[in-house]
């Protein structure tokens, strides 16, 4: 777990046995100004952090109970260490699910999850970390554990604090709580995956046009490039994972509905039940052996322009020597890349990729990289015209700067 | 020239004489929003038309230190577009066009004091709507849906506005104007979502770019009669369990149901009925059956009385029209009332609506709910006299103890109609004195001088603990307490 080439280390580790010590903790390392990274599962060790290392890691590793499960409320609130997996097998007895369908569910935490705004392809459809959150409980570097949000589902007193938390990579405080929104498991699923040849890709786009036009309510329009479709399927060229989850009648209608479209040239294959999730399981373990030397990196846009980030990313591949392993949903409009190869053509990769993204309007950051490619071109691309706004809320929830310095945007 | 002479002539010259009002007599409109029991005068009512002006206007009484409060249609129910008395009052109803419309992206932008039904009429020929419906969505502007957070009847299934709002254009304090997200995730804190029901304290949101869905392919409404509320309780329980996921679940008891039928959409609903529930399944045709029938026999084991299904979309649009003017309807049964709007787990639904019930005995005021009942979120409608001495700050105290109710099983103050005026001391309810000072020093970021709709949202620090309610009974109160 403990890279040295990915950075974000510390020199001593403390694991606390409450969020009261969470706390604690915070409040000495405040007083003496010491640096402290929060860390869960270890799996977001190479995202974020241009810096050296820190005085303290902490981790959540000790607060992984749940606490409080109830089914008739369809909440469940568990500590920040807790993983993904142990809430999905917490809550299964009843037939619910938590919608959050991110990487590494069985090693990464909800805390981290949350830190990080991890999502999967079912975010098209369930949302992501900021729709399920309603509730959390934060150690500050003061010392003070305060709470945002609450246990109901719907809730507007006073600011929505938990939105600062979500993706803010632990720089404003440790999450040690968190209260979820879950859904019922779906009573039936199936997921269609149409396979394009290359050269036959220019037919995806109005295919997907035309099912977002009738209504259809798929989970996910989860468009991958060649080189995962031939990783994760073991077919040649694009691809696309067209995934329902409903009653039986109803999906069986909508897998006919894509029976009866498949597109000149393509290619139809049905996974049911099982098959399913099984898919979605390796979907989610993928990742390329050899840390040392890859990068991930995630985009988001428009929805449609998914399509393009993709094929992006296969094009700018060409003349490099480089394995681009990409996919993108077509109706979340989060795209990821996963880069291998010689330093100079991975770094030139993203630079160029990111140039694209940006004069689309969006974005293209690194959510895995080793430190020093990190340090090269840098983790989050151009700072927002609203920077100093970021900089003021950091100020004011961590004025001493001890919480992961120089993990966020912008060194903060 | 006095202070406000010399606002009011910088106002018209960067508006023009049609877009500023100043006489007392026109102000007397903008004292008040949808809470009419506080009341307070604005110095004066501006109305820009584009972002620009917001932004001109905003500068100038930044740098001239006049406190300023957004306002969109004020139908809002907690007092957040009220003044305390001295605020220039930003309107920003003359900034409604609908700005541009991606079916492929499923995006549309409009200005903020755009009404939210409008959007779903603008877009439904092509199949398309936008899924927050608030009551009041007829009038209400989305901008001021942005402020509140606002909720509605489908936001079960769907969501409040939070999980429909993907960038927005703010002026911020000092007339700057910034956009903030527009794709999803934008790398940085999330301040599109701590924007989202900060109740026009952070900032004015000039734009909004909203998520549009696609209609659902078929839709069935059910009603269901139960002889008591905790029969109607347990059957919302059971549908939850079994692992449907309803549209919309409403509920209505009996002083609820009595006020509807008297007034401009009555359905005939059963005399006496004790709770009637409004259902909804909405999704693929083939499906829906099933999911219908599922209810109905839940509702059965649950001692249902009647129980039928709307036969078409007619009557599908009446029995709505009857729940969604309910509030309203209250003025058919009482010369007042205050609509509150606390949050419960729904497990504990008939638990609290019975100390709900005991609160209205004891203190003699009728209280009816109308409510979101799939998730939790009543509205006790106190009904009250106002030309009865006293019966205005009883009313307001027990609409305080129908949220300690609430809060006393883990819920909280408010689900959608946000704090306002009316609900500041309330969060002490739900929040200790560190977290409303912390989400304070989050304010102060945007709003350092307290300019943006001044003193609202939040209690003063307990040092200084200020009571809530002005003294007096049968008026309207006057909440003048600052400047
Ligand atoms: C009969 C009735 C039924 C209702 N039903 C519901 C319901 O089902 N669900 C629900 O959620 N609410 C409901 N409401 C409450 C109200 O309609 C909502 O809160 C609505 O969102 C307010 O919109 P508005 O345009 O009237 O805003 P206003 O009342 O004008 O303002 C509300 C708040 O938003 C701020 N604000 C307004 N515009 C902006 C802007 N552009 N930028 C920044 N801040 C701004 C104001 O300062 C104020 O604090 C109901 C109200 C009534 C009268």
């Amino acid at each position: 777990m403990h890279n040295q080439t990915l950075g974000n280390r510390a020199r001593d580790y403390v694991s606390p046995e409450s969020p009261e010590e969470v706390a604690e903790t915070l409040r000495q390392a405040n007083e003496t100004g010491q640096t402290v990274i929060p860390v869960g599962g270890g799996t977001k060790q190479g995202f974020g952090g241009e810096g050296g290392e820190a005085d303290l890691l902490l981790s959540t590793a000790n607060l992984a109970e749940v606490i409080e499960y109830s089914p008739g409320d369809m909440t469940i609130t568990v500590q920040a260490g807790a993983t993904i997996q142990t809430i999905i097998d917490a809550v299964r007895e009843h037939n619910q699910m938590v919608p959050l369908d991110p990487s590494f569910p069985a090693q990464a935490t909800i805390g981290g999850v949350i830190a990080a705004n991890d999502s999967g392809p079912k975010r098209m459809l369930y949302g992501s970390a900021r729709d399920h959150v309603i509730g959390l409980h934060v150690a500050h570097s003061n010392g003070e554990i305060l709470r945002s949000g609450g246990k109901v589902v719907k809730n507007v007193a006073g600011y929505d604090m938990n939105k600062l938390f979500i993706g803010s990579m632990g720089t404003l405080g440790v999450i040690t709580e968190v209260t979820l929104k879950l859904r019922p498991l779906p009573k039936d699923q199936s997921m269609c995956v149409l396979t394009f040849p290359e050269g036959v890709e220019s037919a995806v786009k109005p295919f997907i046009t035309e099912l977002l036009d009738t209504h259809l309510e798929p989970v996910t329009l989860e468009y991958m490039n060649p080189s995962l479709t031939n990783a994760l399927l073991n077919k040649e060229g694009y691809s696309l994972l067209i995934t329902f989850e409903d009653v039986q009648k109803a999906v069986q209608y909508q897998e006919k509905w894509v029976y009866d479209h498949v597109p000149v040239g393509a290619e139809l294959t049905v996974f049911r039940e099982e098959e399913v999730d099984d898919f979605w399981r390796t979907f989610a373990h993928f990742s390329i052996d050899d840390d040392e030397t890859v990068v991930h990196v995630k985009m988001g846009s428009k929805n449609l322009q998914v399509l393009e980030r993709v094929e992006n990313c296969s094009r700018l591949q060409q003349w490099r020597d480089l394995q681009v392993f990409a996919h993108g949903g077509a109706g979340h409009g989060i795209s990821r890349a996963y880069v291998k190869g010689e330093e100079g053509a991975v770094q030139s990769f993203v630079q160029d990729l990111r140039k694209v993204c940006e004069e689309d309007g969006g974005y293209a950051i690194l959510t895995h990289a080793p430190l020093a490619f990190r340090k090269t071109i840098g983790v989050w691309g151009t700072k927002p015209s609203y920077f100093s706004l970021l900089e003021g809320i950091k100020k004011q929830l961590d004025p001493q700067a001890i919480l992961n310095p120089r993990r966020f945007v912008g060194g903060i | 020239m006095t202070e406000k002479a010399e606002m009011v002539e910088e106002m018209i010259r960067q508006l023009g004489d049609d877009a500023v009002l100043h006489r007392k007599e026109d102000l007397l409109t903008y004292e008040c929003d949808g809470l009419t029991v506080y009341r307070g005068m604005p110095l004066a009512v501006v109305f820009p038309s584009s972002t620009e002006e917001v932004s001109g206007v905003v500068k100038w009484l930044h740098e001239h230190e006049i406190p300023f409060i957004p306002r969109g249609a004020g139908t809002g129910l907690s007092g957040g577009a009220t003044p305390f008395g001295g605020e220039v009052i930003i309107s920003l109803v003359r900034m409604k066009r609908l700005l541009d419309v991606d079916y492929d992206n499923r995006e549309a932008v409009v200005q903020p004091g755009y009404i939210n039904l409008t959007l779903t009429n603008s877009i439904t020929h092509k199949g398309f709507y936008y899924a927050p419906d608030p009551s009041s969505q007829a009038c209400c502007t989305i901008g001021g849906n942005v402020a509140e957070n606002a909720g509605g009847a489908h936001c079960l299934k769907y969501g409040v506005t939070t999980n429909h709002v993907l960038g927005l254009e703010v002026v911020l304090h000092n007339g700057e104007i910034v956009e903030i997200g527009g794709v999803p995730d934008a790398p940085g804190y999330d301040l599109m979502g701590l924007v989202t029901g900060s109740e026009g304290t952070l900032g004015i949101v000039t734009s909004i770019t909203v998520r549009i869905l696609k209609n659902p392919e078929a839709e069935e409404t059910a009603m269901a009669y139960f002889d008591s509320v905790e029969d109607a309780s347990y059957a919302v329980s059971g549908i939850i369990a079994a692992g449907i996921v309803p549209a919309a679940i409403e509920m209505m008891d009996e002083i609820a149901i009595q006020g509807v039928e008297r007034a401009t959409n009555p359905v005939g609903h059963p005399e006496g009925s004790k709770a009637v529930l409004i259902m909804e399944v909405d999704g693929i045709a083939t499906g829906i059956e099933e999911q219908i029938e599922e209810m109905v026999s839940v509702c059965e084991r649950h001692n249902v009385v009647d129980i039928k299904v709307a036969k078409n979309d007619r009557e599908r649009g009446r029995w709505w029209a009857n729940r969604k003017t309910a509030f309203g309807a209250m003025g058919a049964i009482s010369p007042a009332y205050l609509v509150q709007d606390g949050v419960i787990p729904r497990s504990r639904l008939s638990e609290v609506l019975a100390h709900i019930a005991d609160i209205s005995a004891e203190s003699g005021l009728r209280i009816a709910n109308v409510f979101h009942a799939g998730d939790g979120n009543l509205h006790p409608l106190i009904l009250f006299d106002a030309r009865n001495e006293g019966e205005t700050d009883l009313a307001l105290d027990v609409g305080s103890r129908t949220l300690e109710a609430c809060t006393a099983v883990g819920g909280s103050i408010t689900g959608e109609h946000g704090v306002g005026i009316e609900k500041k001391e309330d969060m002490r309810l739900v929040f200790s004195d560190e977290e409303i000072e912390r989400q304070i020093t989050v304010r102060s970021v945007f709003n350092p001088h307290n300019l943006l709709n001044l003193d609202k949202q939040f209690p003063k620090p307990a040092r200084c603990g200020e009571v809530k309610q002005a003294v007096g009974s049968g008026e309207a109160h006057q909440v003048a307490e600052q400047r």
